[in-house]
C-alpha cells in the first residue's frame, strides 16, 4: 500500500510534514513529496486540507454482519474474586447494549464460580455464558483461548470487550489471530457511529502523544480491549433475570499449555 | 540453541512534543530508535547465546530505513539480521504485521525460543507477540520480568501480573514476550557495530515475493481495523493546591487517588 499526493491539489502548507511521525515526507519546491521513510500510516491523509492525499488501497466489501448480535463482556476473575476491569466493563457494555438494543452477556471461565452469577447480573449482565471446568481454574492462555473461540463461533457477538489487564492483553490478541478478528487495544473511549452503528474504538498512542478512533469493519465480532479505571461500573437494578447458559467444556491435559509452579507471589 | 529475536525501528515517543499552537506533533529532532522493549529481547538472545552456543537472528519488518535497527541489533551480538521491506507492507496492522513476521519465521529452518518486547512506543498495543504465538501454534509467555531456569526443551520464567507475579514452566519451542525488569541491555559494540554496517550482505532482505504473501494478507490490505482518525489528545492540566495541616492533606489526597481509580 503506498500513499499518493496529488501536486494538482497540493499547496504546500506542510501540514503533512508536521503530522507526520516517521518524518516520511518533505516538501520540495512547495509541493509535499513522500520518501523512504514512510511507513503508510496514513496519519497524513485526513490533515491535509486539500484533500490531496490519498492512499491506493482498493477497500474491501465490508460483509453482511446482521446476524451478529450483542454485546459480549470478558468476565476477568482470579481465585473466585471478580476484577474491578469486569464491573467497568458491564457498565460501559450497558450503554453500548441500550443504543444498539441489543442483549449484553457476560463470559464467565472459571471453576466453582457460580458465587459470581449474582454479582455480573447486579452489574447488568443480561445473560452469563458460564464455562466451568478444573482446566479453567487459573488463567491460562490456551484453554480460555479454545473455549471463547468456541463459544464465539456459536454464538456470532456484534461486540466483545477485553479488559486491557495482563490477563487480557495475553487473552485478546491469541483469540483475534485464532478467529481473524481485527482488536484494538487499550481503548479509552468506545461510542457507536451514528451512520452504519459500527463500533468507534479511540485509544493513545506514541506513549499517549496521539490519540486514535479505529473501526474493525470486516470482521465480527469488533473486538477491543478496555483500558481499566476508566469506564465506570454502574450497578443496575433493570436486570431482574438473568439466563445462565452453561456451556459445555471439552478440555483435555495436553491442551493446558504451561504448568504453575507458583500460581501468585508478591 | 536458535534464537530469533524480533525488533521494531520507532521514533522515540519520549521526545515527542506537542506544538501547543497547532496541537500537531513536533518531530523535529525526534530521532529513531530500536523499540526500548526490544533492546531486553536482544540481550536476552545474546546471553542465551553465550551460555548455550547456537545462533540469533533478528527480524524487522519496516521501510527500508529500518535496516539500521538490524545493524545496531548486531551491533550489540546478534550473529544475522533480516530486514522485511516492501511497499505492500506498510499501513499494516498488528494482524498483518504478526502475519508477514510469522510467515518469515516459518521460512527459517528450526528455533527453539522467539523472544519480542512486550510492546512498541509508537502503538503501543502489545499484541505482536501473541498474534504470532498464535499464528505458529506456540505456547506464549507474556511480560516475561525474570528467566528462572532455561534448557534444551524447558523454559521456566517469572510472569510480571499487577500486584506480583507468577511462575510458570513452558516446553521449547516457545515464543515469550520481556519487559524492562528483565536485564540491562549492553551498548553496540564499536566494531561489532562497523562490521554489521560493512557486510550488509549479512543482512538479507526480503520482501513479498520472497515471503510467498499475496496483498490481501499483509500490509493495510490485510488489516483487519482501519486508522479513522487521529488526534492530539486534550490536555486539561488542572493542579490542585491542598490546604491544611499534614493529616488532613494526606486524607485528601487518598480521596482524590480513591475517586480517580489510581489506588
Amino acid at each position: 500500500m503506498a500513499i499518493h499526493i496529488d501536486y494538482d491539489l497540493c499547496t504546500g502548507c506542510k501540514r503533512c510534514v508536521k503530522i507526520c511521525p516517521y518524518n516520511g515526507v518533505d516538501v520540495k519546491d512547495g509541493k509535499a513529496v513522500i520518501n523512504d521513510r514512510c511507513t503508510s500510516c496514513g496519519a497524513c491523509i485526513d490533515t491535509c486540507p486539500e484533500n490531496a492525499i490519498s492512499s491506493d488501497i482498493k477497500e474491501k466489501q465490508i460483509p453482511d454482519f446482521s446476524d451478529f448480535r450483542g454485546i459480549w463482556v470478558f468476565a476477568e476473575q482470579v481465585d473466585g474474586i471478580m476484577g474491578r476491569v469486569t464491573r467497568e466493563l458491564l457498565g460501559l457494555g450497558q450503554s453500548l447494549a441500550r443504543e444498539l438494543d441489543q442483549e449484553l452477556s457476560a463470559v464467565l471461565l472459571g471453576n466453582n464460580v457460580d458465587h459470581l452469577i449474582e454479582e455480573l447480573r447486579e452489574y447488568g449482565a443480561q445473560n452469563i455464558y458460564l464455562a466451568q471446568h478444573k482446566l479453567l481454574s487459573s488463567y491460562q492462555t490456551n484453554p480460555f483461548a479454545k473455549v471463547i473461540s468456541e463459544l464465539i463461533i456459536e454464538n456470532k457477538p456484534n461486540i466483545f470487550l477485553i479488559g486491557a489487564t495482563a490477563i487480557g492483553r495475553d487473552l485478546a490478541p491469541r483469540i483475534s489471530m485464532r478467529l481473524n478478528l481485527g482488536l484494538t487495544a487499550d481503548c479509552t473511549e468506545l461510542t457507536i457511529d451514528p451512520d452504519d452503528s459500527s463500533l468507534l474504538q479511540t485509544r493513545p498512542a506514541f506513549g499517549g502523544n496521539v490519540m486514535a478512533t479505529i473501526k474493525t469493519p470486516y470482521s465480527r465480532p469488533q473486538m477491543a480491549t478496555v483500558r481499566p479505571g476508566v469506564m465506570e461500573a454502574k450497578k443496575t437494578a433493570s436486570v431482574s433475570e438473568c439466563m445462565v447458559k452453561n456451556m459445555d467444556v471439552t478440555l483435555l491435559e495436553f491442551q493446558k499449555g504451561y504448568v504453575y509452579i507458583l500460581n501468585h507471589a508478591l | 540453541m536458535n534464537i530469533v529475536t524480533l525488533i521494531k525501528q520507532v521514533p522515540d515517543t519520549t521526545e515527542i512534543k506537542i506544538d501547543p499552537k497547532t496541537g500537531t506533533l513536533i518531530r523535529e529532532g525526534v530521532e529513531s530508535i530500536i523499540n526500548p522493549d526490544d533492546r531486553h529481547a536482544i540481550e536476552l538472545a545474546i546471553t542465551l547465546k553465550k551460555d548455550f552456543g547456537g545462533k540469533t537472528i533478528v527480524i524487522s519488518m519496516g521501510p527500508p530505513q529500518a535496516i539500521d535497527a538490524i545493524s545496531e541489533a548486531m551491533g550489540m551480538g546478534i550473529d544475522e539480521g533480516i530486514l522485511l521491506t516492501d511497499k505492500n507492507f506498510g499501513g499494516a496492522d498488528t494482524w498483518a504485521t504478526s502475519f508477514t513476521l510469522g510467515t518469515a519465521i516459518r521460512k527459517l529452518n528450526a528455533y527453539d525460543l522467539i523472544i519480542c518486547g512486550r510492546q512498541a512506543i509508537d502503538g503501543d498495543t502489545a499484541q505482536i507477540g501473541p498474534q504470532i504465538a498464535e499464528f505458529l501454534g506456540l505456547p506464549q509467555l507474556t511480560y516475561v520480568r525474570q528467566i528462572e531456569e532455561i534448557s534444551e526443551g524447558k523454559i521456566i520464567v517469572r510472569r510480571a501480573l499487577e500486584d506480583g507475579y507468577e511462575k510458570i514452566e513452558s516446553p521449547l519451542p516457545a515464543l515469550i514476550t520481556v519487559i524492562g525488569e528483565l536485564n540491562t541491555p549492553r551498548y553496540p559494540n564499536v566494531d561489532l557495530l562497523i562490521n554489521a554496517c560493512k557486510e550488509k550482505a549479512k543482512i538479507k532482505t526480503w520482501d513479498a515475493a520472497d515471503l510467498g504473501v499475496t496483498v490481501q494478507e499483509i500490509g493495510l490490505g490485510g488489516s483487519l481495523t482501519r486508522v479513522m482518525k487521529t488526534f492530539s489528545p486534550k490536555t486539561k492540566r488542572v493542579g490542585e493546591i491542598l490546604k491544611g495541616d499534614k493529616e488532613e492533606i494526606v486524607n485528601q489526597l487518598m480521596e482524590r487517588l480513591h475517586e480517580k481509580h489510581l489506588i
